[in-house]
């Protein structure tokens, strides 16, 4: 089937009033609909309803089931593009209607939340980090699509190896330098994944250390040039001085 | 870029080099694609520097672009001939993609002299490592839209009943910049621009100041100035031939928006 979506000045407008002070998850959709007199336009993407996301049962990383649900949600939306990955409306529309739960509950307001800033970016996304990154949607395609860049055969274990950790996840998929250069993605997780075996653990210091040093390098090497030997090289590296 | 400081020189970027030069042509093909097209770019390097242009014939370097496209986040390298033309598939990209031109180097090098170095440099030699660069031009860009909508159409005026009645803003972060007023303030404007006499007026003061609002946030270049209103608003300018300054004062902002505005407003007040 495909999906109604509310149309883009609607998604504008509910951003708009967002900002201004209304809590827009104080009302269920339809209410939200009539209020506001938003519109909806059908948007011509596969939606598969009968997919249900898993309701997290905490806060920790093994607890909030995130890449259990980034192949959920690739099955929800089995032909979505990367050009339709971007437009904001369907997310929305997914985290205030058909998802609205789950989005509330992965994404629970705490006592020093400030509502507006966690409304915008955990139900809007109008840029890629958005997207991306913060979306309580979105973010989960987009980890799903930037893992099949990586291996298209084999997502569920580079989720795996991608979200154990937020720090680690975040370090790697909200960085132009690095997320948005598959091989860079790869290589990191492939020499995390051998250091590992070799008894050198996740460190969050340290891997921050490394990532810095990444920047550092991107900033006068171009990495999207290097072959995967290169790339090999520089990068551990790199990795075994952040972690020596 | 060219404030980025590079531990070797680069042709292209400040005065590392004397009496040599890079640059590209680069065209594009006119017309609309839909998603799924293929997008074309014609390119033609020019380089006037002996010794790197030994070093791509050595295959230890090599023309070619970095190409970079925000909105779906991906980054990639191209090595080239010195002409030809880049084939890309337009479903990997949307909004504006990047294109740097550049000559990349491929293998390790030691010593690497040019006679054309600044002679601040000396006779030293530089080691480079695949990845550095020997030469840089202006970034390209283009932007990949299927829905382009023009700039008016992307105004849209709203009732916000949590702003104080006499108040309006401008909200400028999504698709559409809404101009959102309190309840006493959408009242007057309802009835105000039904009304061609005042009308004018409302362009003058509401419209203008949104204006500059839009350009002011064009200038400082944030992830708003891939929406439809920005690239709406770009096109406004080249038709009306304006230029954007990079720093722009208030006043300038507040005279580029008068201009764009003035048809409607005080053209159109005097007319009547």
């Amino acid at each position: 089937m495909t999906i109604k979506v509310l149309t883009q000045e609607s998604v504008d407008h509910l951003r708009a009033i967002t900002k201004a002070g209304t809590d827009i998850l104080a009302r269920d959709y339809d209410s939200l609909v009539a209020t506001y007199s938003v519109k909806e336009v059908d948007l011509d993407v596969t939606f598969d309803d009968s997919i249900s996301l898993r309701l997290p049962d905490g806060s920790r990383q093994e607890e909030n089931y995130d890449a259990e649900n980034c192949m959920l949600i690739a099955q929800m939306l089995p032909d979505l593009s990367e050009i339709n990955a971007t437009d904001e409306r369907l997310w929305v529309t997914l985290s205030l209607k058909q998802y609205r739960n789950y989005a509330l509950e992965r994404w629970p307001l705490k006592d020093d939340t400030n509502i507006v800033n966690h409304r915008i970016n955990h139900w809007f996304a109008s840029n890629t980090r958005g997207l991306m990154g913060r979306h309580s949607l979105s973010r989960l395609w987009w980890s799903h699509q930037l893992c099949s860049r990586i291996s298209s055969e084999n997502v569920d274990e580079t989720l795996k190896s991608l979200l154990f950790n937020s720090d680690y996840r975040s370090s790697m998929l909200e960085r132009n330098t690095t997320s948005a250069v598959t091989e860079v993605v790869q290589t990191i997780i492939l020499i995390s994944e051998e250091k590992k075996k070799q008894g050198v653990l996740y460190n969050r210091e340290k891997f921050r250390d490394f990532m810095k040093s990444l920047d550092m390098l991107a900033g006068r090497s171009t990495l999207s040039v290097l072959d995967e030997a290169q790339l090999k090289a520089v990068l551990e590296d790199l990795y075994v001085k952040a972690y020596s | 870029m060219s404030t980025q400081a590079y531990p070797y020189p680069i042709l292209g970027l400040s005065n590392d080099y004397l009496d040599a030069g890079f640059q590209v042509a680069f065209s594009v093909p006119e017309g609309d694609l839909e998603p799924g097209d293929l997008l074309n770019v014609r390119f033609r390097f020019q380089l006037s520097d002996d010794a790197i242009l030994n070093l791509i014939n050595q295959k230890v370097a090599g023309f070619g672009f970095e190409i970079f496209c925000p909105g779906t986040s991906r980054r990639k390298a191209v090595i080239t001939a010195q002409a030809g033309t880049l084939e890309l598939s337009t479903s990997e990209y949307i909004g504006r993609i990047i294109f740097s031109p550049r000559v990349f180097v491929l293998k390790s090098y030691e010593g690497f002299r040019s006679l054309n170095f600044h002679p601040e440099f000396g006779d030293k030699g530089f080691d480079i490592a695949p990845g550095d660069l020997l030469a840089a031009t202006n970034d390209e860009s283009l932007y990949l839209d299927f829905k382009k909508m023009k700039f008016e159409s992307l105004l849209v005026v709203q009732r916000m009943s949590e702003l104080k009645p006499f108040q309006y803003e401008f909200q400028l972060e999504g698709e559409y910049i809404i101009i959102g007023m309190g309840d006493k303030f959408y009242d007057f404007f309802i009835e105000a621009r039904s009304d061609p006499q005042v009308t004018p007026y409302l362009i003058m003061s509401i419209y203008k100041d949104c204006m500059v609002a839009a350009l002011d946030e064009l200038t400082r270049g944030g992830e708003e100035v891939e929406s439809a209103w920005a690239r709406g608003l770009e096109d406004k300018l080249e038709e009306k031939g304006l230029a954007l300054p990079q720093q722009a004062s208030f006043d300038e902002l507040n005279k580029i928006a008068q201009n764009l505005m003035e048809d409607l407003g005080i053209k159109r007040a005097i007319s009547q």
